[in-house]
């Protein structure tokens, strides 16, 4: 790391420099309080995501939920919701096919990432596989149901939910192992080679970890998006029913499904709480 | 679509390999999950359609008639629901489908659905249902019976009675005017974003008023859709309306937190609000102009016709027709359906309530009264792309 | 900002480090497959577009009905709403998440609680998008928690009825939506960025500010654009809020897509979302073309080596 041209760089703001700046930018500059701040608006934000989420687990145990006030409480939604189980198949499936999804996103992110940093010319590439991003969803899910469909006629099903999640979910991973790609010196490699390392023990020994967080995320990444599709699910479902698409079904019924659903989100919460904490912290332990 | 027959052989296998060579990892892990083998030698139908013709509890039917349902549920959404029947063949594993009925006027002469055999032994019930229902345009095309009715109702809306000083027994003919351009619910008005709906019912008022002279309310050609999108334009930027909603869960929340006056809901929403807010605090409307008149019909997809189980098909269909499914459906959303009086009667040989027996007979009496007006619902309108077209005007103003 | 932020120096590549650790057929595979599932239903797509649908059919003649009607019905106004208000959503988060993400990343140092957050982070993709957004309401109404406690201080003495079903609305119940992918890359960055970087910096006599501008900055970028992306590509597809807290005032793309979808007019679905893709197309273009003497966008992944 040393001889950094950066480094170099920042050797080079004099004192002329900074005169020029006003002293109204130097006071601002040299405040240490920036960190303050910076949690502070994340702070705000995550109160942004909570306050809703905090109300909704409180609904979920009051007799009208939709109402904004809690009382009276009660639990039987949760007694409903229990007796219910309609709702079983579709979220194991969907947690199926979350991880499925997450586990080839890695996989394949980590292949072509890797590769695209070793590209002279890597743009056209880049923006080739960020495609479906600026695609609107639901036309994506009409230009493969057409395609796979009306086209090839193919039976939809399973598969073709798992094509469009790795569609939608691929390009998010992709961009998050090159975000850690991209900060990774070749000469590392270089110097293992020297070493006398082969190729699976300069990728295993050096590179993996290095890229560990990104791949970690593209996981991360892939399984919450799969989670959670709904748009281009709907166009390749066949018959099949995921978590996303039960709701959006449900939502038809013309009876409240509201009370069911506050009560599920609130479990869900519950449950995911302590074991993503968990799984970060020794993701986190294990990097730092 | 063409030339389905010609090449099956060889389409298979290009199925088989694409599938396998695509689906392979999902399909063998997603294989092992339960529930989708179990197929046992009980009497099993396998429906499709929207969520509103679910009883809460389908074990009540297996009890009674022996006949397990397995239920994909679609949103009310027709384009996909047209989608899955045309395109995506649906019916090679679906035995009943529910959906608006008017579906069969597309889908009927294009070979989806089979007709109804009237003449099924199982089908008992057929022939004291009231014509009403099953001879009605929105089961039948060109002269052929495509579907059984299911549930129905006439759609307007709901509102406070104080708010327009109408009588609080709800027993008024109250005229569409108080939504659309009365200063005492400026501002507090919400509308259905369906265009299908709230464009008809629009258009129905002003046909009925003598403001337009509109041929059919719910089959417009673009220049008359234009006309009533012109009037929509004018009351949005008048500030008629308070939001423009789109889930049953807004209308209920809409109503129950008293966010809005009027609101062209379904009745069940107007149901849940009152548990909230006491009984007939919202009172679902009689009109002077008329309703938006739609019911719910279950098909028969050609692929099931010829299948083995299809006299099982026609009891569950059956089901549906008798008293304890028309009982359930009355309680639970306030919708009525042929054959009320089998469902009053269950419902009195169940020892059921008071209460309960008389909102049954209630629900009779209300829907025969709207029934008497104006007009019928098109699911399928000829002009379905330009009056989809116009209202983007509505929605973008 | 005298000091070019960015502009990566010429790299020097020799031909045998390009090929450490590259299979060759990666990339040619990738494209391939990615072609068969992306590139080939799009186009597709885009021919579509200059069809016709008659009474639920498509009918396969030429015609340019579609993109006549994008117009006179004042459609295309939604691809310019919709990316409006993402681009101002996207700001909006970047502002709150480069502070928080440095900090998350540099200045919080409990590895437990940096989980917590991330984990607070996460949830929120557990839990169905509409049960969220719809306790809003309830908190924004006229008769909501806000204005009935404003109401009942005295502040004021109708309810606000902006506070609901209006752009600001949307705007509000976004931020909180729309954060969570704004912080994960530019986290991801920050912590990349090695400490002695900045024990250096400040040892040459930067204040943290010079520090922040000359040293962090220049270093996230790949982080902060990954970032953007993030956020601006569901705020593309955004239809909960604007459906829930914009009361149909705000009628953005994905409605726009989804009604025409419903009565299967493909083609005007497929021509909007090409004037969508060309708008975005456009503001990349300008992107670079205004950036191009400081950064080199092609090259912005590649490893380095110098």
């Amino acid at each position: 790391m040393i001889g950094n041209p950066r480094l170099q760089r920042l050797a080079r703001v004099d004192t002329h420099q900074l005169d020029q700046r006003g002293r109204y930018w130097r006071r601002l500059s040299g405040w240490s309080g920036w960190g303050r701040v910076g949690m502070c608006l994340g702070f705000f934000a995550i109160a942004m995501i909570y306050v809703p989420i905090a109300l909704l687990a409180l609904m979920s145990i009051s007799q009208s939920p939709l109402s904004g006030i809690p009382y009276p409480l009660t639990l039987q939604h949760y007694g409903t919701l229990l007796s219910d189980g309609r709702w079983l198949l579709p979220l194991q499936k969907s947690v199926i096919m979350g991880v499925v999804v997450a586990f080839t996103c890695m996989l394949v992110a980590t292949l072509v990432g890797r590769a695209i940093t070793r590209m002279k010319r890597p743009g056209g590439v880049l923006i080739v596989s960020l495609i479906p991003l600026f695609v609107p969803g639901l036309t994506m899910g009409a230009a493969l149901f057409i395609f796979l469909r009306t086209m090839l006629d193919l039976k939809l099903g399973l598969w073709s939910i798992f094509v469009a999640h790795m569609v939608w979910a691929l390009p998010f991973a992709l961009l998050l192992v090159l975000v850690v790609a991209s900060r990774f010196d070749l000469r590392l490699l270089e110097a293992a080679s020297d070493l006398g390392a082969n190729n699976w023990q300069r990728f295993w020994q050096i590179e993996f970890p290095i890229l560990r967080p990104g791949i970690m995320g593209a996981g991360i990444f892939g399984f919450l998006l799969s989670f959670n599709e709904l748009l281009r699910s709907i166009f390749v479902r066949g018959q099949e029913t995921t978590m996303p698409i039960y709701n959006w079904a449900m939502a038809a019924s013309q009876q409240s499904q509201v009370p069911i659903i506050f009560a599920l989100a609130t479990i869900i919460l519950l449950v995911t709480l302590p074991v993503m904490s968990i799984f970060f912290w020794l993701l986190f332990r294990k990097a730092g | 679509m063409q030339g389905k027959d010609d090449d099956d052989q060889l389409r298979l296998a290009r199925r088989d390999l694409l599938r396998g060579a695509a689906g392979l990892g999902a399909t063998a892990l997603l294989a092992t999950v339960p529930g989708a083998a179990a197929m046992a030698a009980e009497e099993r139908v396998k429906a499709y359609g929207t969520t509103t013709a679910q009883l809460k509890n389908w074990d009540l039917m297996t009890k009674s008639i022996g006949v397990t349902v397995d239920y994909t549920p679609t949103n009310s959404d027709i384009g996909v629901f047209m989608r899955d029947v045309m395109a995506n063949d649906i019916g090679d594993n679906v035995d009943v489908f529910f959906f608006d009925g008017g579906t069969q006027n597309v889908l009927g002469p294009q070979g989806a659905y089979a007709e109804i055999d009237e003449k099924n032994p199982e089908l008992t019930l057929w022939d004291r249902t009231p014509d009403a229902w099953k001879r009605s345009d929105l089961v039948r095309f060109d002269g052929k019976q495509y579907g059984i009715p299911v549930i129905g109702n006439g759609d307007c809306f709901g509102y406070f009675p104080e708010k327009i000083g109408a009588n609080p027994n709800g027993q008024d003919d109250v005229s569409w005017s108080v939504f659309f351009e009365d200063d005492r619910t400026k501002g507090r008005v919400a509308i259905d974003r369906s265009w299908l709906q709230s464009l008809s019912e629009t258009a129905n008022y002003l046909n009925e008023t003598g403001k337009q002279k509109i041929e059919d309310v719910a089959d417009m050609p673009g220049p008359v859709a234009a006309k009533v999108v012109d009037y929509l334009v004018e009351r949005k930027k008048a500030g008629q309306f308070r939001t423009i909603f789109t889930a049953f869960e807004e209308q209920v929340q809409l109503l129950g937190n008293k966010e809005i006056d009027l609101i062209n809901c379904w009745e069940p929403a107007t149901k849940e609000a009152n548990l909230k807010l006491g009984p007939n605090a919202t009172i679902y409307a009689f009109t002077v102009e008329g309703y938006y008149k739609w019911l719910i019909e279950a098909t028969i997809p050609v692929q099931a016709a010829k299948r083995a189980n299809i006299d099982t098909v026609y009891k569950f269909l059956n089901y549906m027709l008798g008293g304890e499914y028309r009982a359930y459906q009355a309680k639970e959303r306030g919708y009525a359906g042929p054959n009320m009086d089998l469902g009053v009667k269950y419902a009195q040989d169940h020892n059921w309530p008071k209460e309960d027996v008389e909102l049954l007979q209630y629900t009779q009496t209300k829907v025969d009264r709207k029934y008497k007006k104006p007009f019928f619902c098109k699911t399928t309108p000829v002009h379905a792309s330009e009056m989809e077209e116009e209202w983007q005007r509505f929605l973008n103003a | 900002m005298a000091i070019s932020t960015a502009a990566a120096p010429r790299r020097y590549r020799s031909l045998q480090l390009g090929r450490l650790g590259r299979l060759p057929i990666v990339i040619p595979g990738f494209l391939v497959v990615w072609s068969l599932m992306v590139v080939l239903p799009l186009l597709v797509v885009v021919a579509f577009s200059f069809f016709q649908v008659k009474y639920y059919k498509v009918v396969y003649q030429p015609s340019l009905d579609a993109w006549i009607s994008l117009f006179t019905s004042g459609r295309w106004l939604v691809a310019v709403r919709t990316l409006r208000i993402a681009l101002t959503m996207t700001a909006i988060e970047l502002f709150l998440a480069f502070p928080f993400g440095l900090w998350l990343a540099k200045g919080c140092r409990s590895v437990p609680l940096k989980a917590f957050i991330i984990t607070l982070l996460t949830i929120p993709f557990f839990l169905d998008p509409s049960s969220r957004t719809i306790v809003w309401r309830a908190i924004l109404g006229s008769g909501g928690l806000i204005n009935s406690g404003l109401m009942h201080l005295g502040v004021i003495n109708a309810p606000i009825e902006w506070l609901l079903y209006s752009e600001f609305a949307v705007h509000f119940g976004m931020i909180g939506s729309y954060f969570p992918t704004m912080v994960f890359p530019i986290f991801m960055i920050m912590s990349l960025i090695d400490d002695e970087y900045l024990q250096a910096s400040a040892d040459l006599g930067a204040s943290p500010g010079q520090t922040l501008v000359h040293v962090i900055m220049p270093l996230a970028i790949p982080g902060v654009m990954a970032g953007i992306i993030f956020t601006l590509v569901p705020l593309m597809a955004a239809f909960v809020e604007p459906q829930m807290l914009g009361g149909g005032f705000v009628n953005l793309l994905g409605d726009s897509v989804d009604s025409a979808l419903r009565e299967l007019k493909y083609p005007t679905a497929a021509a909007l979302s090409t004037v969508v893709v060309a708008i975005l197309a456009f503001c990349l273009l300008v992107l670079i073309l205004m950036t191009r003497k400081r950064f080199d966008f092609a090259n912005m992944f590649t490893a380095t080596h110098r």
